[in-house]
């Protein structure tokens, strides 16, 4: 049986992640974000180094607020992404990082080894996956 | 800053125990009085009542106020002549929330277990599912995040 507290975020995480460069245009982001299917992305050098996190909800907002004399497609991610990226180790536990993305209203964690690369995210949807395989 | 939805505090039984789980009923959880949005409206209104609640999506309602759909963040980012249009001719896109919001909504029924409802959730590949009563009438909405809330207690 599923032991949720003894799960790691190593054991949980994807380590298929989607990276944008700082210097992308936010067009490209979005296009990025659409055509994968995804909600965010963590920002890399060309190391792999995560420097920040642009997400859905940030183009969203750009957009309702931008005034019309202004496109947003020619502004780059480094223009609006959030830094620091908020990271966690692999080897916290779930409810560690479940803490995390509560308390700082977040929908995903990216994961990093001692070195600052990025090895993979954990979203809200492999919290909600875990449960879904607990007995009933 | 954003409200956010509303949230009741968990059964004292509940509190500080992941293993607790499987007794918690979506109605447990689920935040009620959700925010909720007509078809008819503007994609800019949803965006608006998004961005004022703090949420990244609405349940849709039919001019009888019957649940027709979801609409959602990624719904919305992904309309992509609008950026344009509003630049270019500075008015709202003209695009109504009933083109662009994802139908039918994938609903549970407030009795449900936290643990099925995950599963339902999981299977759907959705952030968010609609509770409902015994009518159908959407009487809440359940969101991944409230699972984080859980496993963070």
């Amino acid at each position: 049986m599923l032991d949720l507290a003894e799960t790691t975020v190593g054991d949980v995480m994807s380590r298929d992640v989607i990276t944008v460069l700082a210097d992308a245009t936010l067009g490209d982001a979005a296009d990025i974000m659409i055509g994968f299917d995804v909600s965010g992305l963590p920002v890399v050098d060309d190391d792999g180094v995560i420097s920040g996190v642009l997400t859905e909800t940030d183009l969203v907002r750009l957009r309702s607020g931008v005034p019309p004399w202004r496109s947003w497609h020619g502004l780059r991610v480094r223009d609006l992404m959030s830094a620091p990226a908020v990271v966690i180790d692999p080897r916290e536990p779930i409810h560690e990082a479940a803490r995390v993305m509560s308390d700082l209203r977040i929908h995903r964690l990216f994961v990093v080894d001692d070195g600052g690369s990025l090895i993979g995210v954990l979203s809200e949807h492999d919290v909600v996956a875990q449960i879904a395989e607990m007995d009933d | 800053m954003p409200s956010g939805p509303t949230r009741r505090p968990l059964p004292d039984a509940t509190i500080g125990s992941m293993n607790s789980l499987h007794q918690l009923l979506v109605a447990d959880v689920m935040s009620v009085e959700p925010v909720t949005v007509p078809w008819d409206a503007f994609v800019e209104d949803a965006e608006r009542l998004m961005r004022a609640h703090g949420i990244s999506g609405l349940p849709v309602l039919d001019g009888n106020r019957a649940l027709v759909g979801v609409i959602s963040q990624s719904d919305v980012l992904a309309v992509r002549g609008m950026a344009i249009g509003a630049v270019v001719r500075h008015r709202p896109s003209g695009v109504r929330v009933g083109e662009v919001m994802s139908a039918p909504a994938i609903t549970v029924p407030i009795t449900c277990s936290l643990v099925e409802a995950a599963r339902r959730m999981r299977d759907a590949r959705v952030h968010r599912l609609v509770a409902v009563d015994d009518h159908s009438r959407p009487a809440g909405v359940l969101s991944a995040s409230d699972y984080v809330g859980i496993v963070a207690d």
